[in-house]
């Protein structure tokens, strides 16, 4: 009998030795509790593995990018940036986990991760401990009501819709057909509320739209549906291999029309798909050939650093995001930076119309000016290579 | 002095400690089916109705615990009537029917956007949840499955496990424990995708989805699926290895694979029998300098 | 309505290329194989290596890719399931580690494979195999690598139903599926037949997915899990361990997912498979074809 009362000791033994084992695992932070003026501790959640690693290890590639040039070029005096990265594989659970302990540490600002659960589980925890989170691609409408000290810097596919509407229209085609990813938070709230009636008003018919499920990726019955009506264009509002797949499908069953899409079609998305994807267009934060001078230096740091690599929106988004915080602190004077003073960094980065970065001149939006917007770019996918069709304004949909 | 640091310790590891707690419970919903022979896996699915039973109820303006209350009452019902349909499929084919409901369900919420607000999930859900709830809570769930563990019950159970038509034949209305372990499983799942939701204010309906599956069954095999005590360690080892093998980065996902193929191929008692044969080591080696027969005879009847 | 009663019966042929292998392991060896998915990953993973910076032509590069993952299965079964197998008596018990040895394996070559792939896309260039359009008429058509799946798949079902009745090796398969310590009485090397058996479920995992790379023109890690998924139903529907019940099911599944997404609400697409598995074990748990239950259970 006594021996069930091992249970709660058993809970209890087990949730200490975990906890403590993980904080001296992070004893490193944990030690330089006191930290000296000379160093400036963040912590990035990054998907280092697990579902969108592939978004991760690229938005650390570019925020660790930022970091190198910030602390040689002396932008913040003698003070320097010391970034750990927190691997939330993809996970909520990690992701909170991390957190947590980020906001525990002495860290004076944290970078949160990509997907919308974990970029809304980890938000509250960063508000809650009075310490500016900047979420680096969560689009959901939930997250910067969070509270005043969630910021996030986006690709947000929203801002462009008006850059391939007005493509659409400007090619002259007269209908269309989309395909949105169904399980899909961002994409299938903006195919159904944002892409139809914009395409509506700019004089294209939307012949329909269709929902499938992410994972699909045979699509011979899905293009046979969309090609019947002819419409002029057909497009993609759907993630991963499902892009590639689906202009393979279409072209393959002798679909001769445009096909358009979205930002996940970046980061060599298509190249799978050949020569088939030429003349695919959509729109992005970034891309190599941008005419800006803060890009172009961006561009040649990433070509040194990775020669063999092509930098992509995702690099741009880790490096704008770090250039954001650089900025923020700069503005606060050259004293220790302390929590509070990175928000108010920040608040006057805002109110002073922003920075200049991988994606060009980018402004904070939004009702409280929290909402970090680049200007954009649309793009054509032509023989394994992004071209510049068109240059964005930033926080376009604003003036919609 | 000793009082504040604990409490430091705790502000700290506060969030590690619910998410081991949440795992701990959908963990023991995979062993306690499992230990009595009944390969489900419906718990996974039940985290998912719980969780959105509960946000959906609360942000009614329902109080708390009735919210909770009427999550569990609801997975009581559904579980006992898919219990009851499910009675006749064994083994594999339960596992498969079961991982074809959870994953139903998640069709179901991903797609009556009316009800669960569709893929984007339900979000701005009150945290009104803290941690104590949910310690006593598991700790209540481990005295159970505990009591379920010894005597009678747990022989039963263990009858069941080794030869069903054996327990049949020794009079164990094999049927009703099968019924019973499969309810409490789905009580435990629903619990805690309850908790999770309220702790953390915000559900997809892709969280409990094939991933979830296999990461509640790894717990319970890494950890050992014969006692809860076994599920406990693979709950607090895989919620607390992610944050430790950071310099493994990018491998991590390979660590956990290879560990499962090792341990179901050579440690079929997970970690907790390593652990436990680890303890009994010197006592063996002392019998073993006796008489080196007898050591078979103490391997046996572990069994 | 033509040109969807094609689509129909290629998804169909890419099924049952994919299920056959799975059936055979389930229905011989009781081993429900989730790293099934992976190691036709593998294989399309293998083709995108062996093509994507030569000129290796197809039928090579088909034939090594199947045969690689043959192998992986093989290590798999000669690393673990052998070992399971002899050392685990009770069944049960059994079942449940060669499922989680097979999650553990997909895993690993999971992460193997997107490693090596940057977790992007993957397919083979275009050069290696030039897919023609032929017109039948109107908007109905058909390519070269849908007719050659059609094809695959017709060969292998024949082959491997045929095999299983008349040769020696499918007489001592069914032996083993219906009595494993018989078999092994009546003088069967149980072992050999098992690598052998799970050798071809490997291979035959391997030629669909070499197939589909060619076809999808993209192929990524998950999507092994959305085929495997699928594959359950078609396994369930068909009755475990039937041949020709996994063929007309893997049919018939194929014709139910594409009348949803051509005529229906797509987005319900998955639903299809899963609310499939679940009907048909409560209404008939043995399967459509099969007359009475494999298994002893």
């Amino acid at each position: 009998m006594a021996r069930w009362a091992l249970a709660p000791l058993a809970l209890i033994a087990g949730l200490a030795i975990a906890a403590c084992g993980s904080s001296s695992g992070s004893s490193e932070s944990g030690g330089s509790k006191e930290a000296s003026s000379g160093t400036i501790p963040v912590t990035f959640v990054a998907d280092q593995t697990g579902l969108v690693s592939y978004v991760g290890e690229k938005v650390i590639a570019g925020m660790k990018l930022a970091v190198e040039e910030i602390n040689s070029s002396g932008e913040l005096g003698k003070r320097k940036i010391v970034l750990s990265i927190a691997n939330s594989n993809s996970d909520t659970a990690t992701a909170t986990t991390q957190m947590a302990a980020a906001v525990k540490s002495n860290a004076v600002a944290v970078f949160g991760p990509a997907l919308s659960a974990e970029a809304l589980a980890t938000a509250p925890l960063a508000q809650r401990a009075k310490v500016v989170d900047i979420g680096t691609l969560s689009e959901d409408t939930g997250f910067l009501p969070i509270g005043n000290y969630i910021y996030r810097l986006t690709c947000s596919q929203l801002r462009y819709d008006p850059l391939i509407v007005e493509h659409v229209a400007k090619l002259g085609l007269k209908s269309t057909k989309i395909v949105y990813a169904s399980d899909n938070p961002t994409l299938s709230e903006e195919t159904t509320e944002h892409m139809v009636p914009e395409l509506e008003k700019a004089g294209v018919k939307v012949q329909g739209t269709v929902g499938v499920p992410s994972t699909t990726t045979e699509f011979s019955s899905l293009a046979t549906k969309l090609e019947s009506g002819n419409p002029e264009s057909i497009g993609l509002m759907v993630v991963g291999a499902a892009n590639p797949d689906l202009i393979t499908a279409l072209r393959h069953s002798g679909y001769k029309g445009v096909i358009w899409g979205e930002q996940s079609a970046t980061a060599g998305a298509l190249v799978p798909a050949g020569e088939l994807a030429n003349g695919f267009f959509y729109a992005v934060d970034y891309t190599e050939s941008l005419p800006y001078e803060s890009s172009k230096k961006f561009t040649e740091l990433f070509k040194q650093k990775h020669p063999k690599e092509i930098p992509y929106g995702y690099d741009a988004n880790g490096y704008d995001a770090m250039k954001a915080f650089a900025k923020a602190v700069s503005l606060e004077g050259s004293g220790p930076v302390t929590r509070e003073s990175v928000l108010k960094g920040m608040q006057k980065e805002a109110a002073s119309g922003g920075f200049e970065g991988a994606s060009g001149k980018t402004i904070f939006v939004g009702p409280e000016h929290r909402d970090i917007a680049v200007p954009g770019v649309l793009v054509e996918w032509k023989d394994g290579a992004e071209h510049i069709v068109k240059l964005g304004t930033p926080g376009l949909e604003q003036q919609q | 002095m000793a009082i504040a640091s604990i409490s430091s310790w705790y502000a700290g590891n506060e969030t590690l400690i619910q998410n081991i707690l949440i795992y701990a419970l959908l963990a023991f919903s995979v062993q306690v089916v499992l230990r009595a022979g009944v390969f489900s896996l419906a718990g996974i699915g039940f985290y998912a109705i719980g969780s959105y039973t509960a946000a959906l109820l609360l942000k009614k303006g329902w109080p708390t615990v009735p919210s909770i209350l009427a999550a569990v009452l609801l997975c009581i019902l559904l579980g006992y009537l898919l219990a009851l349909l499910l009675v006749r499929l064994r083994d594999l084919y339960l596992a498969m029917a079961t991982v074809a409901f959870d994953l139903m369900v998640g069709v179901v919420a991903t797609n009556w956007t009316g009800l669960t607000g569709g893929p984007l999930g339900v979000t701005g859900i009150p945290l009104v949840m803290g941690t104590l709830p949910i310690f006593l809570t598991a700790v209540g769930a481990m005295l159970l499955l505990g009591l379920l563990q010894r005597g009678v019950l747990g022989r039963s159970f263990e009858a069941i496990r080794e030869d069903e038509p054996l327990a049949l034949t020794l009079a164990i209305d094999t049927s009703r424990y099968r019924h019973f372990a499969f309810v409490i499983s789905c009580v435990l799942g629903c619990l805690a995708g309850a908790y999770h939701a309220l702790l953390f204010g915000t559900i997809e309906p892709t969280d409990a989805g094939f991933e979830l599956i296999v990461l509640a069954l790894s717990m319970v095999i890494i950890g050992g699926f014969r006692s809860w005590a076994g599920a406990l360690l693979g709950a607090i080892l895989l919620t607390w290895l992610p944050l430790e093998l950071t310099s493994v980065g990018s491998w991590l996902n390979l660590v956990y694979g290879g560990l499962m193929i090792v341990l179901a191929t050579w440690l079929p008692g997970g970690l907790l029998d390593a652990l436990r044969a680890l303890l009994r080591l010197p006592a063996r080696l002392r019998l073993l300098l006796r008489s080196p027969s007898s050591l078979a005879a103490t391997g046996e009847e572990r069994g | 309505m033509l040109q969807q009663l094609i689509n129909a019966i290629v998804f169909g042929s890419v099924l049952t290329l994919f299920s056959l292998g799975l059936s055979l392991a389930w229905g011989t060896l009781d081993v429900l194989n989730l790293a099934h998915g992976a190691v036709f990953v593998f294989a399309g993973f293998i083709t995108y290596e062996l093509t994507k910076d030569s000129t290796m032509s197809f039928v090579p590069t088909l034939i090594v890719a199947s045969l690689a993952a043959g192998a992986v299965t093989l290590a798999l079964e000669l690393v673990a399931f052998r070992r399971i197998r002899l050392h685990f008596p009770a069944r049960r018990q059994a079942e449940l580690s060669m499922l989680v040895v097979s999650v553990g394996a997909a895993t690993v070559i999971g992460e193997v494979v997107s490693h090596q792939t940057s977790e992007a896309a993957f397919s083979p260039p275009a050069s290696a195999f030039s897919i023609h359009r032929y017109s039948l008429g109107g908007s109905v058509g058909i390519t070269n690598i849908q007719i050659l799946i059609v094809v695959a798949a017709i060969i292998v079902a024949v082959a491997l139903d045929q095999g299983i009745r008349r040769t020696r090796y499918g007489r001592a398969i069914r032996a083993l599926a219906y009595d494993p310590t018989t078999t092994q009485l009546l003088g069967v090397n149980v072992g050999a037949v098992a690598a052998a058996t799970m050798f071809l479920a490997g291979a035959l995992a391997g030629l669909a997915g070499v197939m589909l790379a060619i076809y999808l023109g993209g192929e990524e890690v998950a999507t092994g899990q959305d085929y495997l998924l699928t594959a359950f139903a078609i396994l369930i529907v068909g009755g475990v361990g039937s041949i020709r019940g996994a063929i007309v099911s893997a049919y018939l599944i194929a014709l139910a997912e594409t009348a949803v997404v051509a005529y229906g609400p797509s987005q319900w697409r998955d639903g299809v498979a899963f609310l499939l598995i679940l009907v048909m074990l409560l209404v008939r748990p043995q399967g459509l074809f099969a007359r009475r239950r494999f298994q002893r259970a």
